[in-house]
């Protein structure tokens, strides 16, 4: 079983499992942008999160072809989402336990505050996903409701599933293609090879613990499935429609990233692995910069590449970006860059190298995140190339 | 009286106007002057949607 759930990774780094593509987030990333697409009401964003957790789970054991109904637990386990107990779901249904959650006990790190809304709605959704396939239903087959999350003080979880109707316009996953039909990304920095960067991750084994959680670098990551992010994205800026609040929410999206690289790359930077592997060959910030987008090209999200970089401005080349991609088969050609994970991780990425003096050390809490951000000369973003909309390559130009 | 830029300062409190803007549905609060003071009845209706966007 355990070589049945080996993530591949290809030669342009991307990963996957059962043909479903995974990309790692933080619970930092996971929290605000599940805040941000459930702040407008009438959107039924918690379907959504519900529903593509559905469509991505189910769409994963399906490839798999694992054939039991135990590899559901431990794709939940491996992926770093925690321990959930499926034994009591029949054909019509039943109640599913969580021990152990991601959702329900790892956001509150990132919101600061108490919970009013259950957290756990993935949780659900992936419950409902894996018994579908487990007994042999269409991918909607099940409804998934959360009666007790450990966000709200529950000792575990709870989540009641039901059967549903048939519906032929449910969401569906997509397919990332192995082979990689755009540009090669250029070699932009002599430190290391990608080849030698994807090795040194892969060797540090970021799957889920006993405890079906990540804890790495000073955040709880998960392996994730790039379908469940696009869908969360591009249906909240779709429903919005118009609105006139989509610029507002794609400044929330990019925020959410900006977050994500904030801790992420912050605790890789003070990692014991950042100073065995990369202290060696970095000997100033831009190299510092090139080398945390060479680890970030191992998440999946693509191959990141730094065309040029300085303490006033970054352009960067995203290869095989997996929000475009995303885009691109869930809605077709987009009218505007869709990179938003992409462009906040620049953000984040720059503003703690330039502002952050993040190699000094600092002690990475609150206090810091809110001198570096309200810095006066705090870098911005913005997207001047998109495969989305039919570019080569995805591209970000941060500049202050 | 508050202004919205007194309710939200610097570059956090841009991004909480904009989630409270998304909350109320009201995308011509990033019309207003930031710096006149809102109706009592609206600087009410932001202040709780603030409330709600800075819970978790």
């Amino acid at each position: 079983m355990s070589n049945a759930l080996q993530v591949q990774m290809s030669s342009n780094g991307r990963r996957s499992l059962g043909g479903e593509a995974l990309v790692y987030h933080c619970n930092f990333y996971n929290y605000w942008l599940q805040k941000t697409i459930l702040l407008v009401d009438g959107l039924d964003m918690g379907g959504v999160i519900h529903d593509a957790a559905v469509a991505s789970a189910y769409a994963c054991l399906k490839g798999l072809d694992a054939g039991h109904y135990s590899s559901a637990v431990k794709l939940f386990a491996k992926l770093g989402f925690g321990l959930m107990d499926l034994s009591q779901i029949d054909a019509d249904g039943g109640t599913v336990t969580t021990s152990v959650s991601h959702y329900g006990q790892c956001l509150s790190a990132a919101a600061g505050a108490e919970f009013a809304r259950p957290q756990s709605r993935f949780d659900a959704g992936f419950a409902a996903g894996a018994s579908a396939w487990g007994h042999g239903r269409m991918s909607c087959g099940f409804e998934g409701t959360v009666q007790a999350c450990m966000s709200l003080g529950a000792s575990e979880g709870k989540i009641s599933l039901r059967g549903r109707k048939p519906n032929s316009e449910f969401f569906r996953s997509y397919r990332l293609d192995q082979n990689n039909d755009g540009p090669v990304p250029p070699k932009t920095w002599g430190g290391l090879d990608q080849a030698a960067v994807d090795e040194a991750v892969a060797r540090l084994q970021l799957v889920g613990n006993e405890e079906g959680l990540i804890p790495r670098f000073g955040v709880m990551l998960t392996q994730h499935f790039a379908h469940f992010y696009n869908r969360l994205s591009f249906e909240f800026l779709r429903r919005m429609g118009d609105s006139g609040m989509r610029i507002a929410g794609e400044h929330l999206l990019l925020d959410a990233g900006y977050r994500c690289a904030f801790h992420t790359f912050g605790g890789v930077f003070l990692s014991p692995e950042w100073e065995s592997l990369m202290s060696p060959v970095v000997a100033s910030k831009s190299d510092a910069a090139h080398a945390m987008a060479s680890i970030a090209s191992t998440l999946g999200w693509g191959r990141w590449r730094l065309m040029e970089v300085n303490e006033r401005r970054a352009v960067m080349r995203v290869y095989d970006d997996y929000e475009s991609l995303g885009y691109r088969s869930m809605y077709g050609q987009a009218t505007r860059p869709v990179s938003f994970l992409a462009a906040g991780g620049l953000g984040g990425l720059m503003n703690l190298l330039y502002l952050g003096d993040i190699l000094s050390g600092p002690e990475l809490d609150s206090a810091y995140f809110e001198k570096v951000f309200e810095h006066p000369e705090a870098f911005t973003v913005h997207q001047t190339q998109s495969i989305a909309m039919g570019h080569g390559f995805s591209e970000i130009v941060a500049e202050r | 009286m508050t202004t919205l830029n007194q309710l939200f300062p610097g570059n956090l409190g841009r991004l909480k106007l904009l989630r409270v803007m998304l909350r109320l549905g009201m995308p011509e609060l990033s019309k207003y002057n930031a710096n006149q003071p809102l109706e009592p009845m609206l600087e009410r209706r932001v202040r709780q949607a603030l409330h709600e966007v800075e819970a978790g």
